[in-house]
């Protein structure tokens, strides 16, 4: 198999009741010290947008991804957070998009849930990604000799009217820095199909699970004494044709330790030196009057396609 | 020993999509990038301000039967802009506009209590109603709520957050007509066991609900003897609750425009004046006022002579100015044509004289006095203030009037600690909770 570099994630979840906010900040350093392409922010007692809008400031290099059920949100919402943590990191956020079992959820939130989730996560999918388009690059020309601040023909409504939802937009915030914030989806079986017919960028699935996905990753649980033959198992997810890894570590410096100096020994995956973009160290001042330095883009690191604009494409 | 003096409470309100934003200015920058964001919180900060506010809006404003494109356009989601600011600021309040309508009540409950950890304690929810039809088309339930049932939704959404953020962890179950929900909640009290919660909303009902459930009330920019009318309204109320004057801040929203001198601010008041409300700007003030189309008229011409029309609101549905209008329209327009007549004004100049007023205007010292006097004769207890300018319209505020706010001890010079609730001088538990606790 000669693919490319396997393409490592960390997966950052927290004690309850209380999460440790310092850890968290620690550990998203560590995975960006280390060259990891990105963190997910799992779900656990605080928000993972919230989480992940904190980090992005907190880092300058590393792709945050939150965890965000499409079973209980609203489309719009996660649509306008998403698309805000994807400014405040200049172009390194993302979503892992989980769809819920309607039985673990039922009194949970105000609407009547389907009991068709992948069906209601297909159709979310599309409208979070229609309301990113929503506005065109340059919408906003604030023009003074006419007084006008956008172009409203670069702004539209989405009209989505779906089996489970309707949106009719356009999005309140402009269409992010990376047009489409990188959509991971983590999902088995029917419900993964559905949603990488939806057009995700990153299918997250068991071991094994085949997958039409441009991308495909694996979880990978590792235990705190359980380093010696990881990276072993990891090079033969590689060469099973997986394009990532999420490590769930208990203790995530050690694991990263234990296996980048084999993976590197083995071909799979260069050191973090030899990587694209700034040296880590946080974040710049954000208002830095000399900008950010420009990290690549999340989509950029995972060898994605530029997202390409509905509505521009239809011009 | 006297009495320490009344504190002077201010709060930033990042500049928003209405008119009052002047984005034609060459100082006008991004009203997206974060580090605009970051300069005037820490801004705000740095002039020992309370809260830095964010405004919300669900959807874009519509007039005319197309997106109004005269304002600013556009903003971020709230609570992330908060949640990162939350990295770059220390010490001041982060308060985001929710709609207890659009956003669910787990999700608010959830996301308060994050930004309150994230920001060791630093979270407030500027509670507000809707019902708008045009932001509902953005959710999965539509304009489901009828306007009556606004203040159901907030009160029952309310008392849910209210019982998890008091009792963390554990089983809970709300049986409301409008939240009915149950669960496991897993997330610990917030720091400051209740964010601060604003209420804007100026109403009967409105009042009653602040006076009832809310730590401050954002409230309209009025003169002082208005002012204190509406302090004793909204604090008369109280009592009934088991509360004291001093457990609910009133907050008016102001702007302001300094100079060197007093006439000097007159001069460049007049000429942000202008550029808040451009030609084009003024035809659709006047549209809204009139609810008809006014696209043939010269904004530098004199006002239309026909005559406005009530009833349903078919120009600018969906809007604040033309619902505040509905049944004195043609008294308002009779109002403005003796303006217009007696003052030999345009229609645009009857718009700035009438829609563009700034509510302090002048020096430095000017407009200290102003904004020390309206608090210390209680007309309230500080205030949010708008600038003009994205994101350093805050700069020469800082510099020049909070140095001499200082001066007379009606403003902090150092940090206190605690939580923001702490800093607010405002008890640790909900309205409800408080009194039970002191029985």
């Amino acid at each position: 198999m000669s693919h490319r570099p396997l393409l490592l994630a960390a997966a950052l979840a927290d004690r309850r009741p209380l999460p440790d906010r310092g850890a968290l900040v620690d550990r998203a350093r560590t995975a960006e010290a280390a060259g990891l392409e990105l963190v997910t922010i799992e779900p656990g007692p605080f928000d993972p947008l919230l989480v992940a809008a904190h980090l992005a400031a907190r880092t300058s290099r590393i792709g945050i991804a939150p965890v965000v059920s499409t079973t209980t949100t609203e489309p719009f919402h996660v649509s306008t957070a998403l698309a805000t943590i994807d400014v405040v990191a200049h172009g390194r956020g993302g979503w892992v998009a989980q769809v819920d079992d309607p039985a673990d959820v039922d009194g949970t939130v105000t609407w009547d849930v389907t009991a068709d989730a992948a069906g209601d996560a297909a159709e979310h999918l599309e409208a979070v990604r229609a309301l990113w388009d929503s506005w065109e690059d340059g919408a906003e020309i604030r023009d003074v000799a006419t007084a006008r601040f956008i172009d409203r023909d670069r702004v539209h409504h989405v009209d989505l009217v779906g089996e489970h939802l309707s949106v009719r937009g356009p999005s309140i915030t402009p269409r992010p820095p990376q047009g489409h914030p990188v959509v991971l989806a983590r999902a088995d079986g029917p419900a993964a199909e559905r949603l990488v017919a939806a057009g995700v960028d990153v299918l997250v699935a068991a071991e094994g699970a085949p997958s039409a996905a441009p991308r495909r990753f694996v979880d990978v649980v590792v235990a705190a004494d359980a380093h010696d033959g990881l990276a072993a198992r990891l090079i033969a997810l590689h060469a099973d044709g997986a394009d990532g890894v999420v490590l769930h570590a208990e203790d995530l410096a050690g694991a990263l330790a234990a296996v980048l100096p084999e993976l590197e020994r083995a071909g799979v995956r260069p050191a973090a030196d030899d990587r694209d973009g700034p040296p880590p160290g946080g974040p710049a001042d954000p208002e830095d009057p000399a900008g950010p330095a420009a990290p690549p883009t999340l989509r950029e690191r995972l060898g994605l396609a530029p997202a390409v604009n509905r509505f521009e494409a239809r011009a | 020993m006297t009495a320490p003096r009344k504190q002077v409470r201010l709060a930033a309100h990042f500049p928003g999509v209405n008119n009052t934003t002047v984005w034609g200015d060459p100082a006008s920058g991004s009203h997206i990038d974060f580090a605009g964001f970051a300069h005037l919180a820490r801004t705000a900060e740095r002039a020992m301000f309370d809260l830095f506010f964010l405004a919300e809006g669900l959807s874009l404003r519509e007039h005319a039967g197309h997106l109004h494109d005269l304002d600013v356009v556009g903003r971020p989601d709230a609570m992330t802009v908060l949640s990162a600011l939350a990295a770059v600021t220390e010490r001041i309040g982060l308060a985001a506009t929710l709609t207890t309508t659009y956003h669910e009540p787990l999700e608010v409950a959830r996301q308060l209590a994050t930004l309150d950890h994230l920001s060791d304690g630093r979270a407030a929810w500027n509670l507000v109603t809707s019902t708008d039809a045009v932001s509902g088309a953005n959710f999965r339930r539509g304009a489901y709520l009828p306007y009556d049932g606004r203040y159901d939704r907030a009160g029952e959404l309310l008392g849910l957050a209210d019982r998890l953020w008091r009792d963390g962890p554990g089983p809970f179950r709300a049986e409301g007509r409008q939240v009915d929900l149950h669960g496991e909640w897993d997330l610990a009290s917030p720091p400051q066991g209740r964010p601060v919660i604003l209420q804007a909303g100026d109403s009967d009902a409105g009042r009653e609900f602040a006076a009832q459930r809310a730590d401050a009330v954002f409230t309209r920019h009025a003169s002082v003897p208005e002012g204190q009318a509406f302090v004793r309204d909204v604090k008369g109320r109280l009592a009934r609750y088991g509360r004291r004057p001093e457990d609910l801040l009133v907050l008016p929203g102001a702007t302001f425009v300094l100079g060197d001198t007093d006439e000097d601010a007159r001069e460049q008041a007049a000429h942000v004046r202008r550029q808040q409300v451009s030609g084009p700007t003024a035809i659709v003030f006047a549209e809204q006022l009139w609810n008809r189309d006014l696209s043939a008229y010269d904004p530098d011409g004199p006002l239309p002579d026909v005559d406005p029309v009530e009833g349903e609101i078919t120009i600018a549905p969906g809007s604040i100015p033309a619902r505040a209008f509905a049944g004195k329209r043609h008294e308002t327009v009779e109002q403005l044509r003796a303006l217009a007549a007696r003052d030999d004004l345009s229609l645009r100049d009857v718009m700035v004289e009438t829609r563009a007023r700034h509510s302090f205007v002048g020096s430095p010292e000017t407009v200290a006095d102003e904004i020390d006097r309206h608090v210390q004769l209680d007309a309230c207890d500080g205030f949010i203030l708008v600038p003009h300018i994205t994101p350093g319209g805050l700069d020469a505020f800082a510099d020049r009037v909070v140095p001499l706010l200082q001066e007379r001890g009606s403003l902090r010079t150092a940090w206190e600690g605690g939580t923001l609730r702490d800093r607010l001088g405002l008890p640790r538990w909900s309205p409800a909770e408080s009194a039970v606790r002191a029985d």
